[in-house]
């Protein structure tokens, strides 16, 4: 009875996995990069949700990024905007195709950016936009109610890449994303796999590799085995331990690349003691970067001077850093009146200790352990440190409520590849006195100035000056102190060529790589 | 006898689905975290995602509403056979769990049949020589199995199959290969208590009354063990392991998310992470369900291999 049970069972068993789970076995001559990442598209409909459709090069917008992130021509060949600033016109490269083969028209990329706006109003929704008009084939025309200059910016969001109309069924929804990028969207599988094609016909450089597999590996550790047993040649966003194992060998190449995402301290600018200049310049000379760089980060991070990574167009190169100098934090500290007055080795005030609230959050992994370092370098210089490591949102609620002193936090700097809205939301007055991640109610009038002046004109020359001086005054009167930047690290295997990390990660260029 | 229990449990059916929903409701309700803004985190690919577009989803998501309100809302749209949307993918609560439910059922079928096969066996050796090296082998075993973290023995099986080997793909979902080393890495620990439920459950039905009568009538050890404490022996352990087979299907997150399986537990977490309610309510429906029929199926397996059971009912 048993036996003739377990044998059905059995059967049962396999028969159900095998309709199940089905083999697929490709033998195929062409050159195949896999590569593996943790990111996994929400949905097949770029203007939904577009940053890994448009970094695996299938779709494309009209304007691109470069690895200064800076905003260049893409699709749109140059664009000019009306004196008011309210009327942009862009002029469209000529002789584009689509993957379908239908040509690249103005009247296409009008249709496209339409329905973007109205999918992703979340993105969009902020460009006043009036009307979108396509006056012949090769001519955009964006008119807006009032001045955009970050426009450009905004059109280079995978959201708004151009799609052909063979790309959504009769109710309008995207069933095959068809761009016109160096690759074509061959197939997608949710939470596993997409594979790409190379298009022999792209309109810039046709990439050398035939075939692209980009495969979904939530975990780090998963994605290191594949690359250990050769499976994949590309595996993306390792952590520093994991990476540092591959240094040493020959026949890996590992990659870093520090991105717009800095991990900043922001003061309580109301309160004692961080009312005072003095006392915030001194805490930022009192902190060895360098230190926390190598310690927690395992050296993979780039100390942060400014608000940008230098590598970026709008960085300020020319900032003055605060070098770690605690003689001249123990001076400032003395000259804002707080000094050790009864020899217990912790400064104090009219009688009142200097003892600071410290908050930050577990979800960043790496800040507690930072907030843990910078702890101990601000009790050299007589200054106690109480940390609060709290789930983010109780830890917002606290920031909101004005109840710290000092707040660590990871700051994503470019949502769009332009300054001007994380200089209105972190350092406009508008901005810092409300609830937000920037500088805590704190107001310059110069800065605020600078800003508004900026956004009035759209010369880049010029709006890089004027961000360049607010990076300045920034970092002199220090609402925040800058630590150190992200780094994004990949590891490739060592026949790899031509792989490059992007500032902002908005491509991942594949059409340039290729296989040694 | 088998219409009652087929009523009874349609009727536990029912009452599950309702208080599972509501219990699972009210706690992504009163969760801290704004579901819209921790939606856009993901679709848009940023961490902070703009002030205006989290307030316009939050809309969209009629998040201003009270909790026993949506509530009511989503139990209508159920009642009326719709299961809602994941506000992520957009795609509908029936395509997400149809798309990872097989996949969790492959992996949970392999790893019951890894464990059976290894595991009674095993337990049955141990229990017909007490204190013999097999069993304090099998004893160290269980426990050294028992205690070892999921990610070590993946990262162990991956090791030696992918990298070493080359025999096997670590991860991803394909064909039923890739189902091998997530299978093997997950009967490890079933491997170490099945095997100690069946030693024992042998151990006690050897000691039963009705196997000395066996034995006094002159049967041989083998056919009283065959015929007589084997079936017997085997009812703890089946019902242990259909509450390991339901366990897998939301309890294998961390080989699922190790081995890149877009299985069922990796949809709970996700969306319970993303808040994405309606895809949470829909897996807590699924899994009253398969809780129920293994549940069932156990019931009818008991009832099949115990005759008093069954003479009891009637």
């Amino acid at each position: 009875m048993i036996k003739k049970e377990g044998i059905l069972f059995i059967l049962l068993a396999l028969v159900v996995l095998v309709a199940g789970c089905t083999d697929k076995e490709q033998k195929e001559e062409i050159q195949t990069l896999s590569i593996s990442g943790q990111w996994s598209p929400q949905t097949i409909d770029p203007h939904l949700s577009g940053f890994m459709h448009q970094r695996l090069g299938y779709v494309e917008t009209l304007v691109g990024v470069d690895y200064e992130g800076k905003i260049i021509p893409n699709l749109a060949k140059s664009w000019e905007v009306s004196s008011d600033g309210k009327k942009w016109t862009f002029e469209l490269k000529d002789g584009i195709q689509f993957h379908d083969g239908t040509p690249f028209t103005a009247k296409i990329m009008k249709e496209s950016l339409e329905r973007s706006f109205i999918q992703s109003a979340s993105v969009f929704g902020k460009i006043p936009v009036t009307s979108i008009e396509a006056p012949d084939n090769l001519t955009l025309v964006i008119s807006l109610n009032s001045t955009f200059p970050a426009l450009p910016a905004y059109l280079s969001k995978g959201e708004s890449a151009a799609l052909a109309p063979g790309s959504y069924d009769a109710n309008g929804n995207v069933t095959k994303p068809i761009g016109t990028g160096p690759f074509i969207f061959e197939s997608w599988k949710p939470e596993e796999e997409i594979v790409v094609v190379k298009n022999p016909d792209y309109w810039g450089h046709v990439a050398s590799v035939d075939k692209i597999i980009y495969r979904i590996m939530p975990e780090a550790l998963t994605r290191k085995m594949l690359l250990d047993s050769k499976d994949i040649q590309i595996a993306m966003i390792l952590s520093p331990d994991i990476a540092e194992g591959y240094t040493e060998k020959a026949d890996y190449t590992v990659l870093e690349q520090p991105i717009a995402r800095v991990r900043m301290m922001t003061f309580n600018t109301e309160k004692e003691p961080f009312n005072d200049k003095k006392v915030r310049q001194a805490i930022n000379y009192a902190i060895d970067r360098e230190t926390i760089v190598n310690s927690v980060l395992s050296g993979y991070g780039t100390t942060a001077e400014g608000l940008f990574p230098p590598q970026f167009y709008w960085a300020n190169k020319d900032i003055a850093p605060y070098n770690y100098d605690t003689e001249k934090a123990k001076t400032l500290l003395n000259e804002a009146g707080w000094v050790d007055s009864n020899g217990d080795g912790i400064r104090d005030k009219n009688g009142k200790p200097m003892k600071i609230t410290f908050v930050t959050y577990p979800e960043r992994a790496e800040l507690p352990p930072i907030a843990e370092v910078i702890q101990q370098q601000l009790n050299k210089v007589g200054i106690e440190t109480e940390l609060k490591v709290l789930n983010y949102d109780a830890a917002e609620s606290l920031r909101y409520k004005g109840d710290f002193n000092i707040f660590l936090v990871g700051r994503g700097l470019l949502f769009v590849p332009d300054p001007d809205e994380i200089m209105m939301t972190d350092y406009h007055s508008n901005g810092t006195s409300i609830d937000g991640l920037g500088a805590y109610r704190w107001h310059n009038d110069t800065v605020d100035q600078l800003i508004e002046q900026a956004r009035t004109t759209s010369d880049e020359a010029v709006r890089k000056e004027l961000y360049d001086e607010v990076q300045a005054i920034v970092v002199e009167e220090a609402p925040v102190a800058y630590l150190n930047y992200y780094v994004n690290i990949d590891v490739t295997t060592s026949n790899i060529k031509g792989y490059r990390l992007h500032p902002t990660e908005y491509s991942l260029d594949l059409q340039n790589v290729s296989i040694a | 006898m088998m219409r009652t229990i087929l009523l009874n449990r349609l009727l536990q059916l029912i009452q599950v689905m309702v208080g599972i929903s509501l219990i699972t409701f009210t706690v992504i309700s009163f969760s801290p975290g704004d579901p819209a803004e921790i939606t856009l985190r993901a679709t848009l690919g940023t961490e902070s995602p703009p002030k205006e577009a989290v307030a316009r989803l939050h809309e969209e998501m009629g998040l201003d509403d009270p909790w026993h309100v949506r509530y009511l809302k989503w139990a209508s749209r159920v009642v009326h056979g719709d299961l809602g949307y994941s506000y992520q993918t957009k795609r509908s609560t029936i395509e997400e769990i149809t798309h990872s439910l097989p996949i969790t059922f492959c992996l949970a079928s392999l790893s019951i049949l890894f464990s059976a096969s290894i595991a009674i066996p095993l337990g049955i050796a141990t229990a017909l020589r007490q204190n013999g090296l097999v069993d304090h082998l099998c004893r160290l075993s269980s426990v050294i199995f028992l205690s070892s973290p999921e990610f070590f023995v993946a990262m162990v099986f991956m090791l030696i199959g992918g990298v070493y080997l080359g025999v096997l793909p670590i991860a991803g979902a394909g064909g039923i290969k890739y189902f091998i080393l997530p299978s093997l890495t997950l009967s490890v620990g079933l491997i170490a208590v099945t095997m100690r439920v069946m030693r024992t459950s042998m151990i006690e039905t050897l000691e039963q009354d009705y196997i000395r009568t066996a034995r006094a009538k002159g049967l041989s050890r083998r056919i009283v063990i065959q015929r007589h404490a084997l079936k017997n022996a085997l009812i703890p352990v089946l019902i242990y392991m259909g509450t390991q087979f339901g366990w897998i299907f939301g309890g294998a997150v961390t080989i699922e998310s190790i081995f890149a399986l877009p299985g069922l537990g990796r949809l709970l977490v996700n969306s319970v992470s993303s808040m994405d309610v309606m895809v949470v309510q829909g897996c807590m429906l699924t899994f009253a369900v398969i809780i129920v029929l293994i549940n069932l199926f156990v019931d009818l397996a008991q009832l099949y291999l115990d005759p008093s059971i069954r003479s009891h009912g009637e």
